[in-house]
Formats: C-alpha cells, sequence, structure tokens
C-alpha cells in the first residue's frame, strides 16, 4: 500500500471522528456568555450606568449643597414656618377666614414673638382683596417665595376658578408665589402635603 | 436533524446580528472538520476538544469582524484552528506527555487479524503524520486526508500553490520513509518485545 492509500484509508477512519457532547454544550454556553448582540449591548448599558451615576452624583452633591446653604442661612436668621405664623383676619369683608389660620398651631404651643425684623403683616391681594396670606419680613428679601397655604374652596370661586374636588372640609391646597411686594404672582392648586406645625409634626 | 441549506454569508450575518440557532448552524456544520484537523495536528483527542472550543469562541468574538468576501468561513475556520493549535503546541512543548491509550474502535471485520493489522497500520500512520514537521503536516493533513485543493489549502496556509504542492511532496516522502522504517525487521521486532512485555 503507498502512501497515498494509506493516507486515503486514515481519511476514512478520521471521518467517523465526532465531537464529544461536553464541547458542544461548552461553545453554545460561550455563545451565550458573550454573543456579539449582548456585547454590543454591554457597552452602551455600561455608558447608560455611568451617565447614571454622575447625575446621580450630581444631584447629590447639589442638594448637598443646597442643604448646607439653608443651613448656614437659617442660622444666621430667625427661624420661621408657616406653623408659627398667626392667623390672620381678613382684609376685606366677606372674605372667608385667611387660609393661615387653618395651619395655625394650636392654642397654647405658639412660638415667641419673631424679632422685630421678621414682623408679620398681612398681604391682600389686589385681584380679591383677600389677605390670603402671611409673608415675614424675613422672607421679603427674597425677590420671589413658595407658600404653601391651604384656602377654602369658595375663595378660587370668586377667582373664577372652580375646585369640583376639595378635601372633605372644603379646603384647597394651593401654593403661591409671592413677590417681594407681597403681591402674590400665581397661584396653584397642589397636591396634599404634609403640614408641619410649630412642633414638627 | 435536516439539513440546513443556508449559506454561510446569511448564517454568519445573522450570528452577528445575535441569532443563537444561526450560530448553532455554524457551529453544527463545521464542528466536526475543526475537530478532526485539531486531532490529527495534535494527535490528541484532548487538545482537539480545547481547540475546537477556542475555535468556537474565537468565531464569537469576531463575528462582527468577519469579511466573508476576504475569506470563505471553512477557511477563516481552518486559520484559526492552525494558528490556535499551533500556539498550543509550542505551549505544551515544555510538558512531557504521558503514553496514552490510543483510541481503539471495537472493528465489524469478521477477520479479527486482518482488524488488528488495519488498526496497527493506521496507528502507524498516524504517527508518522505526528512526527512531520507542521509545516509538511499541515498541508499533508488538508489535501491528502480532509480533501482540500491546492488553491483552497494555499489559502488556508497563506502560501502560493506551488509552496503547497513542493511541501505535499515532501510530507509524503518523510511519511513514506517512515513507515518503510515500521515495516523494516528490527522495528518489528522491537514492536513484538514490546508487545510481550505489556501481555
Amino acid at each position: 500500500m503507498n502512501v497515498e492509500q494509506s493516507l486515503r484509508a486514515l481519511a476514512a477512519d478520521d471521518a467517523t471522528a465526532r465531537v464529544p457532547p461536553h464541547v458542544d454544550a461548552a461553545v453554545l454556553a460561550a455563545w451565550d456568555d458573550n454573543c456579539p448582540e449582548h456585547r454590543g449591548r454591554a457597552p452602551a448599558a455600561r455608558r447608560k450606568r455611568v451617565v447614571l451615576g454622575i447625575a446621580m452624583a450630581g444631584a447629590f452633591a447639589a442638594a448637598s449643597l443646597v442643604a448646607v446653604v439653608i443651613t448656614w442661612r437659617g442660622g444666621n436668621e430667625p427661624r420661621h414656618t408657616l406653623g408659627n405664623i398667626a392667623p390672620e383676619k381678613s382684609v376685606a369683608p366677606g372674605v372667608p377666614e385667611v387660609v393661615a389660620g387653618a395651619i395655625a398651631p394650636p392654642r397654647g404651643m405658639e412660638q415667641p414673638m419673631a424679632p422685630a425684623r421678621a414682623r408679620r403683616r398681612p398681604v391682600v391681594s389686589p385681584a380679591t382683596g383677600a389677605a390670603y396670606v402671611l409673608v415675614p419680613d424675613a422672607y421679603m428679601d427674597a425677590p420671589l417665595m413658595m407658600m404653601r397655604v391651604r384656602m377654602p374652596r369658595s375663595a378660587f370661586s370668586r377667582l373664577g376658578v372652580p375646585i369640583a374636588n376639595p378635601d372633605g372640609d372644603g379646603m384647597v391646597d394651593v401654593e403661591v408665589l409671592v413677590g417681594e411686594d407681597g403681591v402674590a404672582r400665581s397661584i396653584r392648586r397642589a397636591t396634599a402635603v404634609g403640614w408641619v406645625d410649630a412642633n414638627g409634626h | 436533524m435536516p439539513a440546513d441549506d443556508r449559506s454561510d454569508a446569511d448564517l454568519v450575518r445573522r450570528a452577528a446580528a445575535g441569532e443563537r440557532d444561526a450560530f448553532a448552524a455554524i457551529y453544527e456544520r463545521y464542528r466536526t472538520v475543526v475537530y478532526r484537523f485539531a486531532r490529527l495536528m495534535s494527535g490528541s483527542p484532548a487538545t482537539a476538544e480545547d481547540v475546537t472550543q477556542e475555535v468556537f469562541v474565537t468565531l464569537i468574538r469576531t463575528l462582527p469582524r468577519y469579511e466573508p468576501h476576504r475569506a470563505g468561513l471553512l477557511t477563516y475556520l481552518y486559520g484559526v484552528a492552525r494558528n490556535v493549535t499551533r500556539n498550543r503546541l509550542r505551549r505544551d512543548r515544555r510538558f512531557v506527555a504521558l503514553e496514552t491509550a490510543v483510541e481503539e474502535k471495537p472493528s465489524g471485520a469478521d477477520d479479527p487479524c486482518a482488524a488488528a493489522s488495519h488498526s496497527q497500520q493506521l496507528s502507524q500512520l498516524r504517527s508518522s503524520v505526528l512526527a512531520l514537521p507542521s509545516r509538511y503536516r499541515e498541508v499533508v493533513i488538508l489535501y491528502d486526508i480532509h480533501g482540500l485543493s491546492y488553491a483552497e489549502t494555499a489559502q488556508v496556509l497563506h502560501v502560493p500553490v506551488g509552496t503547497v504542492r513542493s511541501r505535499l511532496n515532501r510530507g509524503r516522502q518523510m511519511i513514506a520513509v517512515r513507515l518503510r522504517e515500521a515495516e523494516s525487521p528490527g522495528h518489528a521486532c522491537v514492536a513484538a518485545r514490546i508487545e510481550r512485555c505489556v501481555i
């Protein structure tokens, strides 16, 4: 038998060789772990996670900065909360009780009077003539300030904005942007918020 | 299992897009070829298994970069298998292999003596092929055993066709010399003595 015939015999014998099943399983498992589609998505997903992480870190840093500033300002200025604002009587006759009264602290829990600089004064809405919020002087330094108050539904009705679904007591939570001059710039209905009284409750 | 008549290019495109079935079809089509090539090149079924796995893992990683117009998939896989096998053999050169039992398949021949003789011839032939320098061995395996053409062999090995012819001729000569040595009386005597020791 010459070499070529021998090699043909070897080829025929070799043709019966089969790949063991565990190799098949290993290769397909490797596909599941490393398939091009997954690898194509992986960098994008990583980038997304990195961007999200950076955004969260930035937001955390900004929040920390704001907290530090607020804390610093709170240490230099008298502290006022909506809870230590005593109720005022409405300026315009016939207008329901001022909203600030709805968040007044219980009797006997009033805070001592703030310094003169933070003296309270009523703010009269030029539109309705109703005093609906009180802005301490200390807050008047800011050009605009957001106040959250509760108003009777009827006050809105007078403004031509009927509220269909007030709370059970007929009051409506609103957010009011008050300018430096004490004039309300805008008002909108707010979702229910947790009101904090003078004791932090 | 029905034969998959999809083209290699189509399968590669689909596999690159993440279709597991397409990759499984590629693997099904070429796994045996790669395994056989690696087994003949290394002489070790265990090494051939590792090489087969590594070749297809390499394919998974390089699928997006594979360009069908540059080389057919089979040629590409042969090329990867060749490189992986050579690297593996180069790495394993530091180790001394233990004598492993040759896989003896039960023969269906009626004459046990003829079957034993045939098996012994194949074993000698495998040893002769394995003893060739790799540049001759791979040519003999690709052309004589796997049945590739001169051009295909040249493409896999990145050499001119003339080089394939000359290496093939040289490799066959070397095998013939080894087979003659194996059939010489002195070698047979040694083999017979070893067989008696084994028994």
